[in-house]
């Protein structure tokens, strides 16, 4: 099925994800900055279990069925993503007005945004349970997006699977976001096509790591090929298991995978600890990465007590990156000292 | 599997049309071209990646970091990418090196604020030009003048006051936000010279924690973030570092994968609870009985480290029965020291000075223990004679402890903190049992009534299982590594007479800062200048809102520490009158609780208020002449310095200032220039300074420039003053810097003493772990035992209960209302700052929001998103609420620094904050309790305020 | 089909769809039907939009005129919803569209919209940029390729529940690919396609005008008396 010679993927360590949306914001002003874009994150992080963004996007369809069978979706609304409010900053700072007016969003009130319940959760206090969940376009080896649209504008990279909305062919037809399982392609309203996360390719071209792994500062992100034994990638996927697709039910064979999250122990009824329930409720969890993510997290913790006990483990040094570098799996160029297309030329 | 697109394609060519027959027969009916040509097929179209790839492109590189800003994770590298000479993007330089393979490296420090440091630096709050009010103050009505024009018209005014009042006729309110460079330089050489006082605010936000001054001689010790990784029991207590240290949060979850546990003490299950092994949900500002209740158990359970207790504490020293003060020297022996305490040997049978005691002799000062001495650390029967022949029962510390803490069980603790009995016992075994327990505190521990209680008994912990000073343990805040440079450029009249590098000539240098302060006027406290002049007095000292146990009123409190003269820089009322306030490096009207009310009262009195100020802000928009500063990418500067990222880091001038915008340096340098020439052109000369020292104003510039060696436009010279002149930076040259990203590992650390990081030799390749000097070569500790010090007893101590650490009620601070508001600094401000940036408000909810448990929402018919009413005696204000199962019930939680200028109405949480005064922050002239600012003063608190909400409609 | 020869009406007068001109120009109602989803080029468009849900508009106005240098077609259908991609619709929805389309070589087929090596071409009107037509060609669904932004001219109105759209062009045109030529008194085939934007309709989800020659309509220019 893919068509393309390798693939790179990412890993998120969900236990060291820390919601600090350094990775948004990387992404934001490295890419979304235009006029049209504003409203676009092609990096978000939500806080689990919570609706996310868009509002509820795992419940709007797309992807495949389990005969692979492309399953009709929804085109996500601005509403639903979040739109870029605005801010009558002028009028605040000089408008004369003083205390009777303050930074208000301009027109309707909001009722959704890319990040609006964060740190919010579920469960009872004191058994409250969350956690960060990072997510760009899962570059996927079957991507229901190419598959959805119907002038072929979405481009698979032969030499690494990226894939990209061809925005010169694209007539902003919005199939491929209803077709998108985790609704991670934004509609441009003013250039009126279709857009979505890179994985930098600029970047990965000149052996730079993604602008959003490069520069998390809780070091969550792995980049590599996923064939490439002597990674972090291969070694976490495929080695040791750890790593899991989100909602590989989908079937689009995602390329980003998480290492899930372990959670604090829990409260029996009296404030006792329980140890007997795990605080994330373990079908939350099977919900989002499959049954297999109860091996991932024993293994998880069998290494990180035989870590304790003898100072040793593979897959906890892996985990821990002594050397930040080795996490991106050779895509470690300074940008700094990468020559690119100098802006004056461009512009 | 075949392609969809193969065969889609297949059934366009042939079959399905075929099948449908729809191929057309146009025999009758031809149509006519113009052209026959076909378009070209299936273009290959690849512009549009040229498009991204030009996104990702610039003209140059600079580098810089975010110097003026009190950012406490202490720096990161940022490569500033320039186009058309504006910053438009800055991306981490990450280069840093590992400390040693043992532990992780600091890759790539930075998070989302500084990664929109340019949309802030650029934002439409940016001031560009010289501002004067033309609306009544804080109505937002502004013109443009020039810099002539604002330099002519305060250099006036300075003058006017200096000439008639002096000093006193004015002082400068003093915000964080500053660089460890040539702006703070150009704060404190203008005002010192000036003769004007300056506010400090370190006590004032809370941040002062007094209870590890009167413990450890040091109100912010730590040590780098990496030796957090070290730690095998790691507990973060009433802080949120996931949220408020992001470039080192790191450490912590790595600390988890070395084997390590990973334990969170706070009210609500917040950010920093998610990644833990265990959270302990205590009940607000019940931390202290949780604290000393696991100390309980650590004693009962004999998992205390007896040896380094009787070594390290004051906990076997001896103390009088009758009075319940230490025994000291003075008692017993006719002209003996008074800051001379003894333990009682158990084979002499007889008391025994302390060699650690502040006045023992210096040169035989130290904790160690002869080979024959035999410290009982709970002697029975142990007496001594006084000088009046009368013989006195003796208690060492210890023994009052353990009686102390019969009072925290765990049962009792659990029905106090909430957190049941059990987890109790196991936190305190796992803490004792571990190779190495880090306590980090969060600042909010100086942020609720009793946190001095609080910090004392989470030291306390750390102290009896022997983990401060180990590896990987102890108990820390938040710590600077000081240029001693920096003090020196800012305090010393020329400091470019002192020899660089010569250390002979910069020590005592050093020294005689201490003395130069006194007659200079410099800091006063901010807080008591608030409490005093601020229009918060009654609010500050409203017994209601105490502590009930009291037998005084607060104030009576106050007005002794006055009277005895135990409170230093006490701002008097001279100062309440002010003709000219100057605001830099921050926004006290959102810093200090009730904040807003300086527009009421010292902001009123002023005929004239300058800012100098990057944005507008709360307390901009009641000043009269805004003068814009550069950015921090805008200016040379080096970024205040904390010790977790042990890398100096330097802020380049990457690009020129926004509009007119200048460096502080190069503003008060020009003004400077204007007052020295108008104090001519008047025939002005002497005048006065605050403390009453006569100056010569017509020589203001000369002195102020550094005899003119120091130009405006030369800042650069103290860069490498600082360089040249700093332990902490000894060999590190400009250019090596600007070489390396502008990031370098300290060479050394301050000697600046008792304070800050400098309890322990440095190691390049080692991370650095808090007090080597006591632990290891046994030097005492900066108090007056010259032990960590559990036990004070001052006066007010004795009377309020307090001489060995307790737990006590929180207040209903506020009045008495349902609810608990707790604060704590967001992932997404550093203070104000950025609160009002567009693309991170976008990744909130846009407006002020606070953070609800549902059970208390609905009981208040109060649905996620609605606006509240938060109020309580001191009035309201209004934010959004979001319901967060995760707080506690009975506690709302919102986050700090909102600009009143968000919320609907107009005002902050802080507006309804009354910051309660701790009565024994009125103590002072006591040993190395010491009342001045940045060691042992009044703290600003907010996290004890009790409120209720209501539904708002407008 | 014919159009009507108009002596002396110039361009501007046939781009309104309320000028006096149209009186005098026969209307003829079309009946549309939608594209099958059997043709669809892709399953998730199909599973989108199955059998029978394509083509919510049934029937259009037509009334050709030329006037010796330029053709114009003036198009009415009933639309209650006006969809123009405009800030404050659902933007989820499309713009409404209509289209004149022409076999831009022997035997193009109309129903996919052309086939490899055989185009069809289309004068391409669209409520989001409402006076700005396009000329397109396509070889298949979702083939379609913009030639040209100048030649098409256009002009739309929503009005009374209707839209009321004229889409023109010269008559005799230099070469370019795919450019039909329309010669006075002789004919051409031709359809016409309407896209209902609130019913989510876009790329080969349209209705369009089956007519009598193997799908195409005919059209008789009326010759330049």
């Amino acid at each position: 099925m893919n068509t393309s010679k390798r693939q790179l993927a990412m890993v998120m360590d969900l236990n060291k994800c820390i919601g600090c949306q350094t990775c948004t914001v990387a992404c934001k002003t490295l890419w979304t900055g235009d006029e049209g874009m504003e409203h676009m994150w092609f990096n978000t992080v939500n806080t689990l279990p919570g609706k996310g963004t868009p509002h509820g996007w795992e419940d709007m369809g797309g992807g495949f069925d389990a005969e692979g069978n492309a399953v009709v979706g929804h085109i996500p609304s601005r509403k639903e993503f979040g739109e870029a409010w605005k801010f009558d900053h002028e009028g605040s700072y000089y408008g004369g007005k003083g205390d009777a007016s303050h930074l208000a969003i301009a027109g309707e009130p909001p009722t959704w945004g890319p990040n609006w319940d964060e740190d919010q959760g579920e469960g009872e206090f004191p058994n409250t349970h969350y956690f960060y969940m990072p997510r760009i376009c899962n570059h996927c080896t079957h991507p229901a997006c190419k598959e959805a649209c119907p002038r072929d504008a979405i481009d698979k990279r032969e030499e690494d699977g990226i894939v990209t909305v061809n925005e010169d062919r694209c007539r902003g037809y919005r199939f491929c976001q209803a077709a998108c399982p985790y609704k991670k392609i934004y509609f441009n309203h003013q250039k009126k096509v279709s857009q979505k996360c890179l994985f930098c390719f600029p970047r990965i071209d000149n052996g730079v790591a993604p602008a959003c792994a490069r520069q998390c500062p809780g070091r969550v992100r792995f980049v590599g090929y996923r064939d490439d034994p002597e990674a972090p990638i291969w070694k976490l996927v495929e080695k040791w298991k750890v790593a899991l697709p989100l909602h590989p039910e989908y079937g689009t064979e995602p390329n980003v995978f998480y290492v899930p999250p372990i959670g604090p122990l829990s409260f029996d009824q009296d404030g006792d600890i329980d140890e007997s329930t795990p605080r994330i409720p373990d079908a939350y969890l099977i919900r989002l990465f499959g049954p297999s993510v109860l091996d991932a997290l024993a293994t998880l913790k069998a290494e990180r007590e035989k870590k304790r006990a003898t100072g040793e483990s593979e897959l906890m040094d892996l985990l821990i990156a002594y050397e930040w570098k080795d996490m991106f799996g050779g895509f470690d160029t300074d940008p700094s000292t990468v020559s690119v297309v100098k802006w004056t030329n461009a512009s | 599997m075949q392609s969809i697109h193969a065969t889609r394609r297949a059934f366009l060519r042939g079959t399905a049309i075929g099948a449908l027959g729809l191929a057309l027969d146009l025999k009758t009916l031809r149509p006519v071209f113009a052209d026959a040509r076909l378009p070209p097929e299936a273009r290959e179209y690849t512009g549009y990646r040229d498009v991204y790839r030009r996104k990702w492109s610039w003209d140059r590189i600079g580098v810089g970091t975010h110097s003026c800003t009190n950012c406490a994770s202490g720096g990161c590298s940022w490569n500033l990418y320039v186009r058309d000479g504006i910053v438009w993007r800055e991306e981490q330089g990450a280069p840093y090196t590992q400390t040693n393979a043992s532990v992780p490296d600091y890759n790539p420090r930075g998070c989302q604020k500084g990664a929109s440091a340019s949309a802030l630096y650029r934002s439409p709050a940016r001031i560009r030009y010289p501002l004067k009010r033309v609306g009544a103050r804080g109505e937002n009505r502004w013109k443009r003048i020039s810099w002539d024009e604002a330099f002519d018209e305060i250099a006036a005014q300075l003058v006017d006051t200096l000439s008639t009042r002096g000093g006193v006729g004015g002082y400068c309110e003093n915000g964080n936000n500053s660089d460890f460079g040539p702006s703070w330089i150009a704060m404190v050489r203008f005002f010192n010279q000036l003769g004007m006082p300056i506010t400090e605010n370190f006590a004032s936000t809370g941040d002062l924690m007094t209870g590890a001054t009167l413990v450890l001689g040091n109100p912010v010790p730590g040590g780098s973030s990496d030796d957090w990784f070290r730690s095998d029991y790691f507990v973060n207590w009433f802080g949120n570092p996931m949220s408020t240290r992001i470039p080192d949060a790191h450490f912590i979850t790595e600390m988890r994968y070395r084997g390590g546990k990973y334990v969170s003490v706070t009210p609500d299950f917040n950010p920093s609870a998610i990644h833990t092994d265990l959270w302990i949900g205590v009940r607000p500002g019940t931390d202290a009985a949780l604290a000393l209740a696991a100390c309980r158990v650590i004693i009962d359970e004999d998992l205390h480290d007896v040896p380094y207790i009787i070594e390290q504490t004051d906990l076997p020293l001896l103390i009088r029965e009758d009075t319940r003060q230490f025994l000291r020297e003075s008692d017993v022996i006719e002209g003996g020291r008074r800051e001379c305490f003894a333990w009682w040997d158990g084979r002499k049978r007889a008391v025994v000075w302390s060699a650690s005691s502040a006045q023992f002799e210096q040169d035989k000062r130290t904790l160690k223990l002869g080979p024959d001495d035999q410290v009982e650390l709970e002697p029975r029967n142990a007496r001594v004679t006084l000088l009046s022949g009368e013989t006195v029962k003796l208690s060492s510390a210890f023994t009052l402890l353990r009686r102390n803490l019969e009072d925290y069980d765990a049962n009792s603790a659990a029905r106090i903190t909430g957190v049941h009995a059990n987890v109790i016992r196991r936190f305190a075994r796992e803490f004792a049992n571990a190779k190495a327990a880090k306590i980090y505190m969060g600042a909010a521990a100086g942020k609720i009534l009793h946190g001095e209680l609080v910090q004392r008994a989470t030291i306390l912990m750390c102290a009896l299982t022997g983990n401060n000073g180990r590896v990987g343990g102890g108990w820390e805040e938040m710590t600077f590594w000081e240029l001693d440079g920096k003090i020196l450029s800012a305090f010393h009249d020329f400091p470019s007479d002192l020899v660089p590098g010569d250390m002979n000539t910069i020590y005592p240098a050093l020294m005689g800062m201490g003395a130069q302060q006194a007659a200079s006027p410099a800091f006063i406290s901010g807080s008591l200048l608030m409490l005093l002049n601020g229009g918060t007095y009654a609010e500050q000292l409203n017994p209601a809102y105490n502590d009930p146990t009291l037998r005084r009123t607060p104030e009576e409190f106050l007005k002794e520490g006055i009277a005895k003269g135990e409170l230093h820089n006490v701002p008097g009322e001279e100062l309440g009158s002010p003709d000219v306030i100057f605001n830099m490096f921050g926004n006290p009207f959102r810093h200090r609780r009730m904040g807003e009310r300086l527009g009421r009262t010292l902001f009123a009195k002023a005929r004239l208020v300058v800012d100098l100020t990057l944005r507008m802000d709360d307390t901009a928009r009641h000043s009269d002449i805004l003068l814009p500063t550069a950015g921090p990418y805008e200016k040379l500067g080096f970024k205040y310095s904390v010790s977790y990222p042990p890398y100096l880091h330097l802020a380049d001038k990457a690009v020129e200032p926004l509009g007119e915008a200048k460096s502080d340096w190069e503003i008060l340098s020009l003004l400077m220039q204007r007052v020295e020439a108008e104090a001519r052109r008047r025939g002005v000369r002497t005048v006065k300074t605050y403390r009453g020292v006569e100056y010569d104003l017509s020589q203001a510039y000369w002195r102020f420039s550094d005899k003119g060696r120091i130009g405006p436009h030369e800042d650069e010279k103290f860069m490498r003053l600082i360089l040249a002149l700093s332990p902490a930076t000894q060999g590190i040259t400009m250019e090596e810097l600007r070489a390396n990203k502008g990031v370098m590992r300290y060479t050394g650390v301050s000697q600046m003493g008792k304070m800050w990081c400098g309890t322990s030799d440095y190691r390049p390749d080692e991370p650095l772990v808090p007090y080597q000097d006591y632990v290891v070569r046994k030097m005492p500790w900066p108090t007056s035992t010259g032990r960590q010090q559990f036990y004070v007893d001052h006066a007010i101590y004795v009377e309020v209960g307090e001489t060995l650490p307790v737990h006590k009620q929180p207040p209903r601070s506020g009045g008495d209302f349902p609810l608990v508001m707790t604060c704590g600094h967001t992932r997404w401000s550093v203070h104000t700052l950025w609160r009002d940036v567009d693309i991170l408000l976008r990744l909130q909810r846009g407006e002020p929001v606070i953070f609800v448990n549902p059970d208390d929402a609905a009981r208040r018919g109060l649905a996620d998103h609605d606006y509240a009413a938060v109020h309580n005696d001191l009035g309201e204000f209004v934010a959004r609420v979001k319901l967060t199962p995760g707080m506690q019930p009975g506690q709302v939680h919102i986050f700090h620094a909102w600009l009143a200028t968000q919320h609907v109405g107009g005002r902050a949480s802080d507006a309804i904050t009354p910051s309660p005064t701790r009565v024994t922050n009125f103590a002072g002239k006591h040993g190395h309790m010491v009342n001045e600012v940045g060691w042992f003063d009044l703290s600003g608190n907010d996290r004890d305020t009790r409120v209720d909400l209501r539904k708002y409609t407008a | 089909m014919k159009a009507t020869y108009l002596r002396d009406t110039p361009l501007t007068g046939l781009l309104d769809p309320f000028g006096e001109a149209w009186s005098r120009v026969n209307t003829e109602t079309l009946a549309l039907s939608g594209t099958p989803s059997a043709l669809q080029p892709t399953a998730a468009v199909r599973v989108a939009f199955p059998e029978g849900t394509i083509g919510a508009i049934r029937s259009a106005e037509l009334a050709v005129a030329h006037n010796g240098s330029e053709i114009a077609f003036r198009l009415r259908w009933a639309d209650a919803s006006m969809n123009t991609a405009a800030a404050g619709e659902d933007d989820t929805l499309f713009p409404d569209g209509a289209a004149l389309l022409f076999p831009a070589a022997p035997g193009a087929p109309l129903m996919s919209m052309g086939a490899p090596g055989k185009p069809v071409t289309a004068w391409y009107w669209r409520a989001d940029e409402p006076d700005r037509g396009r000329h397109v060609s396509a070889q298949g669904l979702g083939s379609s390729d913009t030639l040209d932004r100048e030649l098409v001219k256009v002009a739309g109105v929503h009005r009374d529940g209707h839209w009321h759209v004229v889409i023109a062009r010269a008559l005799a045109v230099a070469k370019g690919p795919a450019t039909v030529r329309l010669v006075p008194g002789q004919a051409t085939p031709f359809s016409l396609a309407i896209w209902e934007g609130g019913h989510r309709e876009r790329a080969g989800i349209k209705a369009f005008a089956m007519g009598q020659h193997d799908g195409w309509h005919e059209l008789i220019l009326d010759p330049q008396a």
